[in-house]
């Protein structure tokens, strides 16, 4: 591979505040802008059973305002200095983000620190219901308004046995968002929001001494958690294997029929999680890979297909979508793909598709450092993962040392046609494509 | 401040935000990845005495950023090129940018230049799609092309030790392409798929529907740069190939290139790689700009969407050129009223009352007559009381124009924005193209901020008199009918025509 590590390397500082919030600077002077990234090491993934979606409620809360910064005041402050926010959450993590003029900085600091700081306490009945309702219906607003999008609801639940931390979805589920109690909340937020579960990269126009001083003089007043702060559960995760092929059709407001494919496979950074990234880039990449040629370009079945392996921190899924034209039958799709995945388990990939691969892989790690916010974001991501801000080097490494070899025989691990699931998404009604041939489709 | 709010932005942030099969940190699945979730309730009651965090900071006001204009130098063929030098990475975007797109096209052949755009990468010079889409992937490079109402682009993205194999790629791309019946074939099937989805897509029809009905079937604005079902039937291959000879010609063109090179040597290999590319002997064929949409009352559509859970509200009324003196002052209007989160529209229908997930407004950036346009998707059940809000949100600002606090922010937003965009390769590219597309100088970018910077409230307040009449607009909602009609009842509004989801009227 041709990219230099050099290229790769963020400079960065790392320090921790006595309450334990970890501080990563990264100095970049070219425009007047700095971007700042707090991220809490919580996700879905945390959630008791019964007790489903806090992570993501907890995101929602955070906007609700609190005693210094009353509601809409955080927005109002932040647009009225010319600077912007937001946040998600993943199955993994919760992270909270700021963009802006770099004379915003502490405005940034004072802002989310203010929310660490207040929140758990100040949570009381009548936020907690005015959130739920608001987080439902942006819930299934999203759902019912966005085509396939009943598959990421339904996709952990068939993946994961039930004692399985991904087996629901992130957003939860209303039942139990609908029991939760103002104490459950409290405790949620007292077990996770706290500075020594979570890291503050400061990114751009600033010096990395006064950016330390300013972290330290905003969140370092917050204490540390009580000693007898729950421990997380210890207990060994179900197995992440499916014993059969488990089947499952979706009916949604859409044009086109959708099958999606999906296999367990190893955690990020597992060994085989890169070869698996190389070898959704030989499945689908351009049009020369394997699912697109056959599919799309030469038997014309597909409109389009997409492999990706989707990495987090406990077990991953390597997930095949593979949009149908009308009036195509999903067996047949399946049947052509079935072939098409055999012959990845059988032989290596070609020396060519592997060094095309590994060029795309380097143009998009030097292509996402482009913006601050995104290199603050990489930053997090490496420490929240690997405790190491600077591990992106280490991370390239994974691919410049994969082999032709190494991605077959991680296939065979990963593509077992016999355990897996294959989802469809049909139009609602009996429109498009026809179903075993017993209903009349486009023609 | 960008004006690049056609196809040729998304392309370049989409195109830049593919990072498909890359591992590392950031690719961690995302549930709701880039949607704040900042619905809010009352207020609670304010500080109390002794507080271990301290006031809250006033932030110090920024240094004005002043985008850096590019550099302007002669290109292949009579070319231009516009370069602004960023070393930071090893990475160069370069964005070839014509000003024909579908205002130009014939007007039963809709669609015509996003199809062209679509067959660029189709195979070129010596290989047929696949060795082309090979040739590409072989060097880690990504290659997009678009065509918007004013624009075509075709776009590259590449590490700078890869140039040099590139450019002959995109070279080929623009002046050998192959438009192999085969491809088209496959293409076109593609993009009448496409089509077809788009009819599901609410916020997608409400956009093809407001510009139908808005400009009205024979302007060049009407139709949607993507085509309808019906034009894209029309589209054959031999118009493509025409169409693709009169428009990528060198005398017509900019090449925008950011990023990782020096004026020499960037100068010397488009030269090299566009040595073929030559100025033909027919004219330039004229650039269209063209004027504004016929008068008219105020009128109201709706697409029928059975049992859709929301009603996308779209309206429109007419706007002035990007080039005309006046646009950037409109967008410190537009960004109060309706253009960011805090603004007046957004507090108002999202925050204060919960009707919708966001609402947003803008004056489209176009070569020609241009439209103000306001767009939510509504909790259909609340699309009467939101139509109302609306007119008097935007009536409020007609009557008194802007408060001071509200320019300030205005003018940091613009300020915050202007970072943002110059952050970024394909940022600046997007900026740049669009600029160039539009037939605005290289400096545009800044010469806008500083109009933005000079505008007092008299100022401000005297376009908002002019450009936010909203008392005759065309208003278009997409949703339940009987919801819909009763909406528009409820509000006074006239009755209804109703469309299709390419704005075609259909039976009662």
């Amino acid at each position: 591979m041709t990219t230099s590590a050099a290229a790769l390397e963020l400079p960065f500082e790392q320090s921790k505040l006595p309450n334990g919030l970890t501080v990563i600077v990264h100095e970049d002077h070219l425009l007047p802008q700095v971007a700042t990234n707090l991220i809490y090491r919580v996700g879905s993934k945390d959630e008791q059973a019964g007790r489903t979606g806090f992570a993501h409620l907890f995101e929602h809360l955070m906007f609700m305002g609190t005693r210094r910064a009353p509601t809409k005041a955080f927005d109002q402050w932040m647009e009225s200095a010319g600077g912007s926010n937001n946040a998600w959450t993943s199955s993994d993590f919760t992270d909270y983000h700021e963009a802006g003029p770099s004379t915003l900085l502490p405005l940034f600091l004072w802002l989310e620190a203010d929310r660490l700081e207040t929140l758990g306490r100040e949570i009381d009945r009548p936020k907690l219901d005015l959130q739920r309702d608001v987080f439902f219906y942006k819930g299934r607003a999203t759902t019912e308004n966005r085509p396939y999008g009943k598959v990421e609801l339904r996709l952990p639940e068939l993946m994961y046995a039930d004692a399985h931390p991904y087996h629901h979805p992130v957003i939860g589920s209303h039942a139990d968002l609908e029991a939760a109690s103002v104490k459950d909340v409290r405790s949620f937020f007292e077990q996770h929001y706290v500075p020594g579960n979570a890291a503050l990269v400061i990114a751009g126009d600033v010096r990395a001494g006064e950016a330390k001083e300013l972290a330290q003089r905003y969140f370092g007043f917050i204490p540390s958690p009580p000693p007898e702060r729950a421990p997380k559960s210890t207990s060994p995760l179900p197995a992440t294997k499916l014993d059969k092929v488990v089947r499952e059709t979706i009916e949604d407001q859409v044009e086109m029929t959708k099958v999606i494919m999906t296999f367990h496979s190893p955690a990020h950074f597992e060994p085989g999680d890169a070869e698996l990234d190389i070898l959704a880039a030989v499945l689908s990449s351009g049009k020369t890979s394997r699912l697109y040629k056959s599919l799309v370009y030469e038997k014309a079945l597909a409109q389009s297909v997409e492999a990706a392996q989707e990495s987090s921190i406990l077990s991953s899924i390597f997930n095949i979508e593979i949009m149908l034209r009308p009036g195509v039958s999903p067996e047949a799709v399946e049947k052509v793909t079935d072939a098409l995945l055999t012959d990845v388990i059988t032989k290596p990939p070609s020396d060519e598709e592997l060094a095309r691969a590994k060029n795309q892989i380097a143009f998009d790690f030097v292509d996402r450092l482009q913006s601050i916010a995104a290199r603050a974001r990489l930053l997090n991501m490496y420490w929240a993962e690997k405790g190491d801000p600077g591990y992106v080097v280490k991370d390239m490494a994974r691919y410049d040392q994969a082999t032709a070899q190494g991605v077959l025989a991680q296939a065979q691990k990963t593509i077992t046609l016999n355990s897996r699931v294959i989802l469809r998404v049909v139009a609602a009604g009996g429109r498009g494509a026809p179903a075993e041939g017993k209903r009349g489709g486009a023609r | 401040m960008s004006r690049a709010n056609n196809a040729i932005f998304p392309l370049l942030v989409a195109a830049a935000l593919g990072v498909g099969a890359c591992g590392g940190a950031g690719k961690t699945t995302v549930a709701v990845p880039g949607t704040a979730s900042k619905t809010a309730p009352p207020a609670p009651p304010s500080t109390s005495a002794a507080d271990s965090l301290g006031p809250r900071p006033e932030p110090k006001p920024p240094v004005p950023f002043v985008p850096p204009a590019p550099q302007v130098l002669e290109g292949p063929g009579n070319s231009k090129v516009w370069l602004l030098e960023r070393h930071a990475l090893p990475l160069v975007t370069i964005a070839l940018v014509v000003p024909y797109g579908s205002a130009a096209e014939p007007a039963d052949k809709g669609g015509l230049a996003f199809a062209s755009a679509d067959m660029l990468d189709e195979g070129a010079g010596d290989r047929d799609a696949l060795a082309f889409s090979k040739a590409i992937n072989d060097l880690g490079a990504k290659l997009s092309s678009a065509a918007d109402r004013d624009s075509s682009i075709v776009s590259l993205e590449v590490l700078v030790s890869k140039l040099d194999q590139a450019l002959p790629l995109l070279a080929d791309a623009v002046v050998r392409p192959r438009h192999a019946n085969k491809d088209w074939t496959r293409v076109r099937t593609l993009w009448q798929n496409a089509l077809k989805n788009r009819a599901h897509e609410p916020n997608e029809v409400a956009r093809v529907v407001t510009s139908a009905v808005y400009y009205g079937a024979q302007h060049p604005y009407a139709h949607p740069p993507d085509g309808t079902l019906t034009s894209a039937k029309k589209v054959q291959l031999g118009d493509i190939s025409k169409w693709h000879k009169t428009i990528w010609r060198p005398d017509a063109a900019t090449f925008v290139v950011v990023g990782d090179v020096k004026p020499d040597a960037i100068g010397a290999s488009l030269k090299k790689a566009f040595a073929a590319w030559k100025v033909p002997a027919a004219a330039q064929p004229p650039v269209v700009t063209p004027g504004p949409a016929s008068e008219s009352n105020l009128r109201t559509f709706v697409v029928d969407r059975a049992d859709a859970p929301q009603v996308v509200m779209s309206f429109a009324r007419s706007g002035p050129p990007a080039s005309d003196a006046v646009f950037p002052r409109l967008n410190m209007l537009n960004l109060a009223l309706g253009g960011s989160f805090t603004s007046r529209l957004n507090q108002n229908l999202r925050e204060d009352h919960g009707w919708t997930y966001g609402v947003r407004s803008r004056f489209n950036s176009q070569r020609g007559a241009g439209m103000f346009v306001v767009r939510a998707a509504l909790r259909a059940d609340a699309t009467a009381p939101a139509l109302r809000e609306t007119k008097k949100e935007i009536d409020k600002m007609r009557a008194e124009g802007l408060a001071a606090p509200e320019i300030d922010k205005v003018r940091a937003l613009l300020n915050g924005e202007a970072l943002e965009t110059y952050g970024t390769l394909h940022g600046v590219a997007g900026s740049l193209a669009s600029n160039a597309a539009l037939g605005l100088p290289p400096d545009q970018d800044a010469k806008d901020l500083a109009s933005q910077r000079s505008a007092t409230p008299k100022d401000l307040a005297t376009l908002a008199s002019s450009y936010l009449d909203v008392s005759s607009v065309t208003l278009v909602l997409v949703g339940p009918k009987e919801t819909a009609i009763k909406a528009l009842a409820d509000s006074g509004l006239p009755k209804p025509e109703l469309v299709d989801a390419e704005g075609r009227s259909v039976a009662h």
